[in-house]
């Protein structure tokens, strides 16, 4: 008897992030494509936020490529998805690092950092233009407190998960996140919103 | 508007009062410390509320309506394609394999044959160095064979060549090959070693034992000191637990036999007396039941300067598991991987 193919298709729907990793791991085809389309959106949005509208499709595919090929290092000791935050975090940090050390440098026209209150028209992305002035002000921040406000206020992490991310102890993470806090305050007020 | 300077002030404790207000998280107790805080400090409040307004448009990015994306395809064709020229790997199966190293024959019932072939070519070295260049001055403490060689000469004192008495094999230079030699004998002697993908089974019906061999009291005490002070730090995928119950020790414990081990080194054509290995401690490692993992260890192990081998134990052995593993009890079951005990027996040569 033939067996309709609905009948053996998989279904993810109540299977954990992490018991998918593991089946990922083991080289299911499948699973894979179903860890990509649980954590390609937040994948992407942390990325946007780290390095900007210009380059996020790209760091976002490296980042879930990464992902995938370093499965098998996933212990199961944190949740997954702080994993693939501090995965997706290391490789845009490593990217902008890069970027930084690089011989070209990127002049005021150049310069893919949108400026402060400017919109992204080719980002694709509808916001209104107090929102386009944080993001403009995220992106003026150094790397590291851009890094901490994202995954805190964005994303959401508890304190413990930020640590792990970015690999520093809690009382690092309480006194980067409050600097980051303060300069994010200055460069804001720095370009005030323009008036009607 | 102030310049922020009144958060400039602050202690980390005070810092930490602030975030959690800017983050709508004050606990009630710390209300009454926070509103002391501002009442001490003119200002400070508007500052808090200037970064309360900034952490609330951040935190509004999080609902903005971003684009679709797809990129299933893309990766996964990506991920297949590295698969066909893998990057290399952290560990491949064949460093699991110890270094090739010369051949060694252990003394045995074989020892007579060898040491009248060695008496031969003493006999014939010695003729041809005393023609050519004057006899040889007997050693003073010629080793355990002296006794078995003609003239009271050391078979070690020779160049197994046959071309002038040896270039006098220093002692360090002796000792050093005798430890080579040694570790070479205890990796010879022990039972067959399974592959990765056999260990990762074996331990998971726990019949894994991993043993090592320090080659000096120095490198396992500093290799213990290593596993007490966190060498697991290294990796998510295994722990070092403790050492383990007295009993579990004792099973790994050989009765002791003090006869001295001869070998044969091929390689120089001597006989040396090689130390024996002797239990120093058993550790409790708790590994996932995974092919890297165990190689992780493994790799790990061996960075501290240990021989290491994996074995099969004939029966189970029941490790102790102290209470501290259960703190992984408070996560979710989702989060849990599989993870097994082996013990790992540490020796050191014994000079």
């Amino acid at each position: 008897m033939q067996v309709p193919s609905q009948a053996v298709a998989k279904t993810f729907d109540n299977i954990p992030d992490e018991t998918l990793a593991q089946q990922a791991a083991r080289g299911d085809r499948e699973a894979a494509t179903e860890i990509i389309k649980r954590i390609e959106r937040p994948v992407f949005s942390l990325c946007l936020n780290l390095v900007g509208p210009h380059e996020a499709r790209d760091l976002a595919q490296d980042a879930l490529v990464r992902v995938l090929t370093k499965l098998d290092s996933f212990s199961g000791r944190s949740k997954f998805r702080t994993w693939v935050y501090r995965v997706t975090t290391n490789e845009c940090l490593s990217h902008l690092r890069r970027r930084s050390r690089s011989p070209v440098q990127y002049g005021l026209e150049t310069d893919p950092r949108p400026q402060i209150g400017e919109p992204n028209p080719d980002s694709g992305i509808q916001m209104d233009e107090s929102l386009s002035r944080v993001r403009g002000a995220l992106m003026n921040l150094p790397d590291d407190q851009r890094a901490i406000l994202v995954l805190r206020d964005v994303r959401g992490l508890e304190y413990e998960q930020l640590s792990e991310v970015l690999e520093i102890p809690i009382g690092t993470v309480r006194s980067r996140l409050f600097r980051a806090r303060k300069a994010l305050v200055k460069l804001l007020e720095q370009h005030p919103p323009e008036a009607d | 508007m102030s310049d922020l300077t009144n958060l400039d002030t602050l202690t980390p404790e005070q810092e930490s009062l602030v975030l959690d207000a800017i983050e709508g998280q004050l606990r009630p107790e710390r209300r009454p410390e926070f509103e002391r805080l501002l009442d001490g400090c003119p200002g400070l409040e508007q500052d808090i509320a200037r970064l309360t307004e900034s952490r609330n448009l951040i935190a509004a990015l999080a609902s903005v309506n971003e684009p679709e994306v797809d990129f299933a395809a893309p990766v996964l064709e990506r991920v297949e394609s590295l698969a066909v020229e893998p990057e290399t790997p952290i560990l491949h199966l064949q460093h699991m394999d110890p270094p090739a190293r010369p051949r060694l024959q252990i003394s045995s019932t074989r020892v007579r044959t060898l040491a009248a072939a060695a008496a031969v070519l003493i006999i014939a070295a010695l003729s041809f160095s005393f023609l050519k260049s004057g006899p040889v001055k007997p050693k003073t403490n010629p080793g355990p064979d002296i006794a078995a060689a003609p003239d009271g000469i050391a078979p070690d004192a020779l160049d197994p060549s046959g071309q002038a008495p040896a270039p006098e094999l220093a002692q360090a230079e002796r000792e050093l090959r005798s430890v080579e030699l040694a570790q070479t004998h205890w990796t010879q002697t022990r039972n067959a070693e399974p592959t990765l993908a056999e260990a990762a089974a074996l331990l998971s019906s726990g019949r894994l034992v991993i043993r090592t061999l320090a080659p000096s009291r120095d490198i396992a005490r500093a290799g213990v000191d290593a596993l007490k002070t966190g060498l697991d730090a290294q990796s998510t995928a295994w722990e070092i637990v403790s050492p383990s119950a007295r009993a579990i020790a004792a099973r790994f414990d050989q009765p002791e036999d003090t006869a001295p081990i001869m070998a044969m080194d091929e390689q120089t054509g001597l006989r040396l007396e090689i130390p024996r290995a002797r239990l120093i401690d058993v550790w409790t490692a708790r590994v996932e039941p995974d092919a890297s993992a165990i190689a992780s260890l493994v790799h790990s192990l061996r960075e501290l300067g240990f021989t290491v081998r994996l074995e099969a134990l004939p029966e189970p052995v029941e490790l102790d598991d102290p209470l501290e593993n259960a703190l992984w009890w408070d996560q979710s079951p989702a989060t849990w991987q599989p993870i097994e005990s082996a013990p790992i027996v540490i020796e050191t040569l014994d000079r």
